[in-house]
C-alpha cells in the first residue's frame, strides 16, 4: 500500500483530505497515527510560547540600562533611578502611572477594601455589562480619616450583551483593568512584607496555572479556560515581584 | 511597570525568533525602544499585550531581515527546503520543538514559529517575509514534516506511554 506523504498530511488542517485520501485514512494505521501525530505537534506548538515564559533563562534587558537609553532619547521623562531591587522597576515612569497614583489608598482598611471590590469585579466580570457605564467604587478609610475613590469601570447593571464582539469587547476591557489594578495592588500592598503569604498565594497560583494548562490541552480554544489561565500568570508574574520586594536589597527571586 | 509586566513575553517572542542567544540580547533592547517610540499609537483597540506582542515580532523581524540572517532565510525560501543541512539528514533526537525548530533552515523556522506559534496567517507572513502566501504555506507544510521526524522518538513514546496507561488492565 502506498502511504500518503508526510508534506500532504502535514496540511490536513488548511485543506481537507480528499474522498481517496480519506478512504485511505481509514484503512491505513500508520497514515492514521502520522495524521494524530500531526494534530498533536500542532497542539504542543500553539503552547510553546506559554511555555517559554516559564523559562528560568535571565531577561535579555535590565531596567536600569533601557531606562538610560529612553531618557536619552526622551521617550520617558525621571531621574535616573537608583534602587537596585528587581522591583524597584514597578515606580518608573511609565504611561498609565497617573490612574492609581490618583487611587492610592493611604492605610490597610482601604486596601482591604480595594482587595474586595477586586474580588467582586473579578468574580462577577464574566457577566459584567457593555462598560458604557462606568461607575466609581469609592473606598473609604474606617475612621474616616481619608477617602479614595477608584473608577473601576465596571458598569455592574448587568443586561447582557447585543453581540459575542460587544462581550469580548468588554472582556479585554475588563482584562485591561484587572491588570491596572493587580498592578496598583502590587505596588501599594501593605502586607508585600510577608513573604510567607505571598509564598503561599504563589504556590496557589502554580496550582491554578497548572491545572488550567492541563485542562486546556483537551480544549485549546476554550475562552474561560485560556482567561484563567492567563489571568492566573498575570497574578504570578506580580507575586513574585511582591517577594522579590521583600527580599534584601540586591536580591530579586525569578522562580518559587 | 510596562517593562515589568511585558518583558518576559518579549524576551519569549524575541529568544524564539532570533534562535541564537547572543542575536536575542541586541534585538531585545531595541524592542523596547520601538515599543516606546509606537506607545502613541497604541489606540486601545487591541489588548495591550497583543499590541506589544506585534511590535515585538515585527521589530525582531525587521532586526533579523538588517543582519546577513535574513538573507539567509530569504536564500531559503527560494531553494524552498526546510532543512539547514541539505546532505544527510541530523538524526540528533530533539527534546523539545523548540530544539528541533532550530534544526530547520531560518526561512523554515520563522514561517513555522509565525504561523503555528505566533498565529499569523499566511497573509500576514507573506507580508512580513516578502514572499508568496503559497511559499509561506509550501514551508510550513515542510517544516511540519521535518519537525514530525525529528521529534517521532519523543511523540511515539510518549503516545505509547498513554497508550499503556490508557489501556492498562486494572
Amino acid at each position: 500500500m502506498q502511504h500518503l506523504e508526510t508534506e500532504r498530511i502535514a496540511a490536513f488542517d488548511h485543506e481537507e483530505p480528499s474522498s481517496e485520501e480519506l478512504a485511505h485514512l481509514a484503512a491505513c494505521t500508520v497514515c492514521r497515527t502520522e495524521r494524530n501525530a500531526f494534530s498533536a505537534l500542532n497542539q504542543r506548538s500553539m503552547h510553546m510560547g506559554d511555555a517559554a515564559l516559564y523559562s528560568p533563562a535571565p531577561r535579555l534587558t535590565n531596567w536600569e540600562s533601557l531606562s538610560t537609553r529612553l531618557r536619552a532619547e526622551g521617550l520617558i521623562a525621571g531621574e535616573a533611578p537608583t534602587a537596585v531591587v528587581h522591583t524597584s522597576n514597578v515606580s518608573q515612569p511609565i504611561a498609565m502611572e497617573s490612574w492609581w497614583q490618583r487611587a492610592k489608598p493611604r492605610n490597610n482598611s482601604e486596601f482591604v477594601r480595594v482587595i474586595a471590590a477586586v474580588l467582586v469585579f473579578t468574580v462577577t466580570g464574566a457577566g459584567i455589562n457593555q462598560m458604557r457605564k462606568d461607575r466609581a467604587a469609592s473606598a473609604t478609610a474606617v475612621g474616616g480619616t481619608s477617602t479614595a475613590s477608584i473608577d473601576l469601570g465596571l458598569g455592574l447593571g448587568n443586561t447582557g450583551f447585543a453581540s459575542l464582539d460587544e462581550a469580548t469587547k468588554a472582556l479585554a476591557q475588563t482584562e485591561r483593568q484587572i491588570d491596572r489594578i493587580t498592578t496598583w495592588i502590587t505596588s501599594n500592598d501593605p502586607s508585600a512584607t510577608k513573604s510567607a503569604l505571598l509564598r503561599k498565594r504563589l504556590a496557589a497560583l502554580d496550582r491554578m496555572i497548572a491545572a488550567a494548562y492541563a485542562e486546556s490541552q483537551t480544549a485549546p480554544q476554550d475562552p474561560v479556560l485560556d482567561h484563567y489561565f492567563h489571568s492566573a500568570k498575570a497574578a504570578r508574574e506580580l507575586t513574585l515581584k511582591q517577594l522579590g520586594g521583600a527580599l534584601p536589597v540586591g536580591r530579586s527571586l525569578e522562580r518559587f | 511597570m510596562l517593562w515589568n509586566q511585558h518583558s518576559a513575553h518579549v524576551d519569549a517572542v524575541v529568544r524564539r525568533l532570533a534562535g541564537d542567544p547572543d542575536l536575542a540580547e541586541d534585538i531585545a533592547q531595541e524592542v523596547w525602544i520601538q515599543i516606546f517610540r509606537a506607545l502613541p499609537s497604541w489606540r486601545g483597540d487591541a489588548k495591550f499585550s497583543t499590541w506589544v506582542h506585534r511590535v515585538a515580532v515585527n521589530r525582531t523581524l525587521n532586526a533579523l531581515r538588517s543582519t546577513r540572517r535574513q538573507s539567509t532565510v530569504e536564500t531559503a525560501i527560494e531553494e524552498d527546503s526546510a532543512f539547514v543541512e541539505q546532505d544527510g539528514e541530523r538524526t540528533m533526537l530533539a527534546a523539545t520543538i523548540d530544539d528541533a525548530a532550530r534544526q530547520l533552515s531560518p526561512g523554515a523556522r520563522t514561517v513555522f514559529l509565525l504561523h503555528d506559534v505566533e498565529g499569523y496567517t499566511h497573509e500576514e507572513i507573506a507580508t512580513e517575509l516578502g514572499i508568496t502566501p503559497g511559499g509561506s504555506k509550501s514551508q510550513l507544510f515542510k517544516a511540519r514534516a521535518k519537525l514530525r521526524r525529528l521529534l517521532a522518538p519523543l511523540m511515539d513514546m510518549t503516545e505509547a506511554g498513554l497508550t499503556e496507561r490508557s489501556y492498562a488492565a486494572p
